[in-house]
């Protein structure tokens, strides 16, 4: 505790040796092992916290940097007057009052945002979890900013997370009594302490740094909102009540930021040699500094030449990971725990119940199933944990995603807290809620199913699709889970309900895994048709979703063979259709087509939609991959035509797929028989039903693609152009390479 | 706690300082340039400027005022001002700055009251700033005593008397605090409150001292603390008005009543909060934020302030989470920022009389109300409710809307008050209260738009009103309320008197269709008779709801296809008039359809069957209807045939009916013949009837045709007339009116025929 008076960066010293350093391409950490000097060292030196080092160490540092001639004699000559001048000056020692922390990796970005924060003054605070590194960023802040502080600094640690927080009163005395006022002119009273307080700071220029604030009622009074100065508050909470300021919220590392921190820490080699362990290793973390630096110290303490792997290894079990995480007489596990304490009891509760949610994130609605709050209540609870720094908000539709360390502590809390029957009870409806949700969206793709029906939760497919895509990893994880119970019916239920939405979205999801617990599930129920249904889903997925062909036509052979034995017709058919695909996929055309005419032969007496229109489909892609492209047009066309006139059997996402499916086929067809200018409009067409619908098929750039290739070969030059941009700018992502070097080969083939 | 924070050494900014800066730089002179100039060091200006040194001598001064060139009255001043630093800092050993403002956030969107308290402050005495929880008092407060400090030389006392809290500061403590901060030793403050007050006062006579007493509970709290001195000013925050404060004997006390912020304000302070591209990304969504904050400081800094440290939120998912009513105030929280706990703090200080009210008038349904409604709702008689009503906009939790002093809650109050009515009465009460709300709100607006219906000719003496004036006016102010409670009525199955009360207003509603939807109106009466099985009253209303579609909406094919529905209804169940009136109400739809000859045929229909009728009610309407509609599809002659009798006839029968209903018959009548003569091109006779129609009119303004299109008629035949003098007057008469905000027409059409006129008539008048 202490004010100080600095002047503006004395360390010129310090700023030759970053630039020289930067200039050589070095990090500090291969300095330092280029010149023997610790990583601390410099770092202190090039910050200027640090006289200049030294001869025989300035030395060792101008032969690591490369120095020689007059480069290197003015390098040593600036050593020795900082010397000199440091041997003078004790104006950097108030410096020293700020607290002593790690140095500061990763944070480039965030600290550039406090420094422009800081130009408006005010007060900033900054929020985030426990071991986020709130205090080693708010010091390095502080160091960066000194210079614009010419009255100095106070830094105060509040001790927001003991059992007795700093009072107000107690810490504006301790202010006070730095800038100066003496013991008997200190006021009684809080509100005379904090008038006096900013009545002393009005005319300065001081930078405050209260670290590790408790609330905001803790805080207030000690805001000076006198326009020189800057107010620095770290906190767990984020302090939203506090009137005119601004926020920092810290988030964990990216990944690379992460890796750079294991390398400030622990050396650069271990980086080097293993980096897929430490890429492993911090994402064990979950990327938090304080985690990553607590394995680090363990790595260093491994003197037995422990690999990082190794250790990786050991943190791999959830169970005993926040028992590794500790350093010293801190550890991760209290860390938690205090800001878990200072919750409301119904925060906690929701805290702990939370831990049960299987997927990434969830919303009010799942987060109220899952904790057995009503959802018109559970949004306060669940802004109180975002407000303790608890939860994460992750996208603008709000949803809410815990950091993986902290989910494991509150797994733990969970399982100490919760009684067993609650558990249950909680977990089950869960369950239940997810999967009816899941199955009510799932059904409205059946061909069968005209349009929403009026009870469905979803009001229409593009809301039953985006809930379906986003609540993923809560579905899969929940159906997982039910077949770990050994609720087969459910299981199989499900796997039912939901295997239309995978037609034409068989990337998108991990579909064999569901088809699989569905297969078992009715081997278990003894239910020979849901076997040979599911059968004949996987086999379908095994072709289309995960390349296994032969595994799929011995699946689909199961399939067909239960099928023919309990006499379910339509699985008979269905599975010779995806075995006749796998046959023509694999090149024997004529064996592929013989299963599919056979199924297509069958088709006559289901719905159009529900068989007819596959296996008619099913015998283009035939002929289309034998290369008989006339044949297969014909088919494709009098397919179109058929859906067309039966349009109103299906509902308009089931019909737009198809068309747009049947047109790109088209397009192809008419592509291999060089009628281009037809092949363009085709394409064209299937773009404009596809519209914003996805399908896995091909997408919106690659039909452009096609049809400006096609456009080119038609002699449509500028709608070739047209075309050709669209799809550069569509493909304009990851994956996309081929395409896109293709549409830009083709751009440049284009005349003019 | 009290704020008193004394600081013996550090005097006040002197305005000397301040003055002797502002002339410098307005000489363009360097400290160094005007010391070179006075004699002075430079040390010395320094020292002056920065107020930390009280004035300089004489004789340096008049150095200063002619090197700053400083003459006549200016010089005078600026002497005298130095006279003054000096008077005081020689009395250094009593003089005393306090100092003690809370902390405030940066005020915005206050710039008029800013004004208004600096004005309040050079003529001293004490202001009282009152208002609702959350609408900014102290924060005004402060940073007016902020900015005015420099004006008053001996300093400034800042007081936070805890008003709200359980136990208010008492008045003896602050007095002793203030008495200490002025320099009496503790050992001398006086015992009793009388004698430290009497002590305040006489120390405050001869000072220049800014004193704020923030967050005051009453007046007998704020007495004692009036320092009476004219030269001082006190500001008192308080949620209420203190209106005792005008009894004492005292100066009058001045009253600056914050309300809440003015949409562009909230928004401008929702900008200081989130930042600039946040607003403009999305100046919509920041609009309707701070609208479901109702433009109250606190509810924006609190939404702004979630805005700010809540990643990924947006200002369209916020208001989003506003909007829902029932969660609006658990969203109004930010940390330990609450909006509930301050309405609550004020609730609690009611007389439980007066909480009772304030929680049942959340069962009103409308924006605003009147003292009568509330004396229903409440279950307390009239006198009663009045003094309630006052102890609630005392407490600011209520307003008095400026036009006709009609009570208002502010959005989140009623939310509160709402709540607290679900948490506090039971239900059979809230049930009771209702009803009794129902009941009155039903029959008074039955009663009073049955005084529009043509057949009624005076006033009945069993009528709650006195005049069809009255009556108008108590349906216009209390539309909100009957409307919605309309839809609570038909909630309730109230069907028998949603009926009645549709089908009361059908000719109230004629010729307004522009101030409300009507459609709602008539579809509540179409349900209600269907639950009833009315199908005879279910009939007439379907035609007023297809008459409101074509009026209000322009909708003709909705129009269209509840009237045909109506129409066959009628037919089916043989209600004669129902079905001549549905026939004659389908006319112009099917003419604004482009089916002018089945419109003829509808019209010539009604006409026909409404002989055996009464005139006023039914057959003028029909034989009008047919007239119109001969007119629109250009059978002027024929059209003429029918409306000159009518005219006639409605002179003769004027005294059957009331007085509005008179007026509205002939104007129409007489404007349609306008149009027919001018159809027919006799044009001098076309403009008597408009003239005449916008004699008749007088100021009102009918919603069929505006007065300057009535007037560019009478123009345009006058012209064609050839009486060009006539013709200019009604078209310079019509521009004028396009000026008027509260005809505000569209002035080309008036220009256009205005050009028509020959330019030599100006030249050659009469």
């Amino acid at each position: 505790m202490s004010a100080t008076r600095t002047s503006a960066s004395e360390s010129p010293f310090g700023e030759v040796l970053l630039s020289l350093r930067t200039a050589a391409g070095l990090t500090q950490a291969g300095l330092a092992l280029a010149s023997g000097m610790s990583v601390r060292a410099l770092r202190e030196l090039e910050r200027g916290r640090a006289n200049a080092p030294q001869e025989r160490s300035t030395e060792l540092l101008a032969d690591a940097l490369g120095l020689a001639g007059g480069a290197r004699d003015s390098f040593l000559s600036l050593a020795r007057q900082g010397r000199r001048r440091s041997a003078g000056a004790a104006k950097n020692a108030a410096l020293r009052s700020l607290p002593a922390v790690p140095g500061l990796v990763g944070r480039q970005q965030e600290l550039l945002r406090l420094s422009r924060e800081a130009e408006a003054g005010g007060v900033v605070v900054i929020a985030g979890p426990p071991g986020v590194g709130k205090t080693s960023l708010a010091v390095a802040a502080a160091e960066d900013l000194l210079s614009s502080f010419p009255d100095g600094c106070l830094a105060l640690d509040l001790r927001g997370v003991d059992d007795r927080p700093l009072s107000p009163a107690a810490a504006l005395e301790q202010m006070l009594a730095s800038l100066d006022v003496p013991p008997w002119r200190m006021p009684a009273t809080l509100d005379e302490r904090s008038s006096l307080f900013r009545k002393v700071l009005r005319d300065r220029r001081v930078l405050v740094l209260l670290d590790n604030a408790s609330d905001e009622s803790q805080v207030r009074p000690l805001l000076t909102m006198s326009e020189g100065c800057l107010t620095v508050v770290t906190c767990r909470r984020v302090l939203a009540g506090l009137e005119s300021a601004r926020w920092v919220l810290l988030d964990t590392l990216t990944q690379d930021g992460a890796v750079e921190l294991v390398a400030a820490v622990a050396g650069e080699q271990v980086v080097r040699e293993e980096p897929e362990a430490v890429r492993e290793l911090v994402a064990l973390c979950g990327n938090l500094p304080l985690a990553v630096r607590m394995v680090c110290t363990r790595l260093a303490a491994g003197r037995d030449g422990r690999s990082v792997a190794a250790l990786a290894g050991e943190l791999r079990d959830e169970r005993r990971l926040l028992d590794s995480l500790s350093m010293g007489d801190e550890d991760l596990r209290t860390a938690f725990s205090t800001s878990y304490q200072a919750l409301s009891p119904r925060a906690r509760s929701v805290f702990r119940r939370l831990a049960a949610v299987p997927g990434v994130h969830f919303d009010d609605d799942l987060a109220a199933v899952a904790t057995g709050v009503p959802v018109a209540e559970v949004g306060l609870v669940l802004d109180e944990l975002v407000e303790m720094s608890l939860l994460t908000i992750t996208t603008e539709s709000v949803r809410f995603q815990f950091h993986d360390l902290i989910r494991i502590f509150a797994r733990e809390r969970r399982l100490a807290e919760e009684p067993q029957d609650v558990r249950d009870e909680l977990r089950d409806a869960f369950a239940t809620h997810v999967l009816d949700l899941a199955s009510a969206a799932g059904g409205l793709f059946f061909p069968d199913v005209r349009e929403v029906p009026r009870d469905c939760p979803f009001r229409s497919y593009e809301e039953a699709a985006e809930w379906l895509d986003r609540e993923a990893s809560n579905w899969l994880a929940v159906h997982q889970e039910t077949a770990a119970l050994g609720r087969h019916r459910q299981v199989l239920d499900f796997a039912d309900a939901i295997h239309c939405y995978a037609i034409g979205r068989e990337q998108k999801h991990r579909w064999n895994e569901v088809f699989e617990l569905g297969l078992k599930a009715a081997r278990a129920l003894r239910d020979r048709r849901g076997e040979a249904e599911m059968l004949n889903l996987l086999g379908a997925t095994q072709h289309r979703c995960t390349d296994e062909q032969e595994l799929a036509l011995a699946t689909l052979r199961e399939a067909m063979a239960i099928a023919e034995e309990i006499g379910h017709r339509r699985i008979v058919m269905s599975a010779n259709l995806s075995t006749g695909l796998v046959l023509a996929h694999l090149g024997k055309f004529a064996e592929g087509l013989e299963h599919i005419t056979f199924a297509y032969e069958g088709s006559g007496e289901f719905d159009y939609f529900q068989h007819r229109v596959w296996t008619s489909l099913g015998l283009g892609v035939c002929l289309l991959a034998a290369g008989r492209f006339a044949d297969a047009l014909e088919r494709f066309a009098s397919t179109l035509d058929q859906s067309k006139q039966n349009r109103d059997q299906t509902n308009q996402e089931t019909l737009d797929r198809m068309l747009a499916l049947l047109l790109t086929l088209m397009g192809d067809c008419l592509s291999a028989l060089g009628r281009w200018k037809e092949a363009a409009e085709s394409y064209h067409d299937a773009r404009t039903t596809i519209g914003e619908l996805q399908m896995s098929y091909r997408t919106e750039g690659e039909l452009a693609l096609n049809e400006g290739v096609a456009r080119r070969r038609a002699g449509e030059v500028e709608q070739a152009r047209a075309c050709l941009t669209f799809a550069l700018g569509k493909l304009d992502t990851l994956g996309n390479r081929g395409q896109r070097e293709m549409a830009e080969a083709e751009l440049a083939l284009l005349p003019g | 706690m009290v704020r008193v924070t004394e600081l013996r050494d550090e005097p006040p900014g002197p305005s000397f300082g301040h003055c002797l800066l502002r002339y410098r730089t307005s000489a363009g002179l360097s400290q160094r340039e005007l010391a070179l100039a006075s004699g002075l060091s430079v040390r010395a200006l320094r020292e002056l400027e920065h107020g930390r040194a009280a004035a300089a001598q004489e004789k340096s001064t008049e150095l200063l005022a002619t090197a700053l060139g400083l003459t006549g009255d200016e010089r005078e001043s600026f002497l005298l001002l130095a006279r003054e630093g000096r008077r005081r800092s020689s009395a250094s050993g009593t003089r005393t700055m306090l100092y003690g403002l809370p902390a405030v956030p940066a005020l915005v969107g206050r710039d008029d009251e800013l004004g208004r308290l600096s004005r309040a402050a050079r003529a001293g005495g004490t202001t009282v700033v009152a208002g609702p929880p959350g609408v900014g008092k102290t924060s005004l407060a402060v940073t007016a005593a902020d900015r005015l400090k420099g004006h008053f030389p001996d300093g400034c006392l800042a007081i936070d008397l805890r008003g709200v809290d359980d136990q208010p500061v008492q008045p003896g403590f602050a007095l002793e605090r203030m008495l200490t901060a002025l320099g009496v030793p503790a050992g001398r403050v006086p015992p009793g409150e009388a004698a430290r007050s009497s002590l305040f006062r006489t120390l405050m006579r001869d000072r220049r001292t800014l004193v704020l007493l923030d967050n005051a509970a009453d007046e007998a709290q704020v007495l004692p603390l009036l320092a009476g001195a004219d030269r001082s000013f006190t500001i008192i925050t308080c949620r209420r008005s203190l209106p005792d404060l005008d009894l004492a004997d005292l100066d009058p006390v001045q009253r600056l009543v914050l309300d809440v912020l003015p949409e562009q304000g909230a928004v401008d302070l929702l900008t200081t909060i989130v930042g600039e591209d946040v607003v403009l990304a999305d100046p919509a969504a920041a609009r309707e934020v701070v609208d479901l904050c109702g433009n109250l400081p606190l509810a924006v800094r609190i939404v702004g302030n979630r805005l700010a440290t809540r990643r990924h939120w947006s200002l369209s998912y916020l208001a989003g989470q506003l909007r829902d009513e029932h969660r609006r105030l658990d969203s109004l929280a930010a940390g330990d920022l609450r909006l509930r706990p301050a309405f609550e703090l004020s609730l609690r200080r009611l007389s439980p009389a007066a909480q009772e009210v304030f929680r049942r008038l959340a069962l009103i349904p409308g924006a605003h109300f009147s003292e009568e409604l509330a004396a229903v709702v409440t279950g307390v008689s009239a006198q009663e409710v009045e003094a309630q009503l006052d102890e609630l906009v005392e407490a600011s939790l209520l307003t008095v809307t400026a036009a006709r002093m009609r009570l208002q809650f502010h959005d989140l109050v009623r939310l509160f008050a709402g709540e607290r009515l679900a948490a506090q009465e039971p239900e059979d009460v809230r049930d009771q209260l209702q009803d009794a709300l129902l009941t009155h709100v039903l029959r008074k607006t039955t009663a009073a738009a049955r005084l529009f219906l043509a057949t009624v000719a005076d006033v009945p003496p069993d009528s709650p009103f006195g005049s069809q004036e009255e009556a108008r006016e108590w349906l216009e102010q209390e539309s909100t309320n009957w409307l919605l409670v309309l839809h609570r009525a038909t909630e309730a199955h109230r069907y028998r008197e949603v009926v009645d009360c549709t089908w009361s207003l059908y000719n109230y509603a004629h010729g307004r269709y522009a101030g409300h939807d009507w459609t709602d109106v008539f579809e509540l009466g179409v349900r209600a008779a269907r639950q009833l099985g009315d199908q005879k009253a279910e009939a007439d209303l379907l035609t007023q709801w297809g008459a409101a579609f074509q009026w209000g909406h322009g909708d003709s094919e909705r129009a269209l296809s509840t009237m045909f529905e109506a129409l066959t209804l009628a037919e089916e169940i043989g209600h004669h008039q129902g079905a001549m009136v549905a026939h004659s109400a389908l006319g112009w739809p099917l003419v604004f359809a482009g089916r002018p000859e089945e419109a003829l045929r509808h019209a010539e229909l009604a006409f026909e069957m409404s002989e055996p009728y009464d005139f006023f009610e039914t057959r003028f309407w029909m034989q009008l209807g047919c007239g119109g509609l001969r007119l629109a599809t250009g059978h002027f002659a024929e059209a003429l045939a029918v409306l000159a009798p009518l005219l006639v006839e409605a002179s003769e029968r004027i005294g059957e009916t009331n007085q509005e209903v008179a007026g509205k018959t002939v104007v129409l009548v007489r404007m349609n013949i306008g149009d027919c003569l001018a159809g027919l091109g006799r044009w001098a006779e076309a403009a008597e009837h408009y003239h005449e129609v916008v004699r008749l009119l007088g100021t009102d303004r009918p919603t069929y045709r505006s007065r300057v299109e009535l007037l560019v008629c009478e123009g345009t035949a006058w012209r064609q007339a050839g009486d060009f003098k006539r013709a200019r007057e009604c078209l310079t008469r019509a521009l004028d009116l396009c000026d008027d905000p509260a005809d505000r027409g569209d002035r080309a059409p008036v220009e256009a025929e205005l050009a028509l006129l020959p330019v030599a008539e100006t030249a050659t008048p009469g």
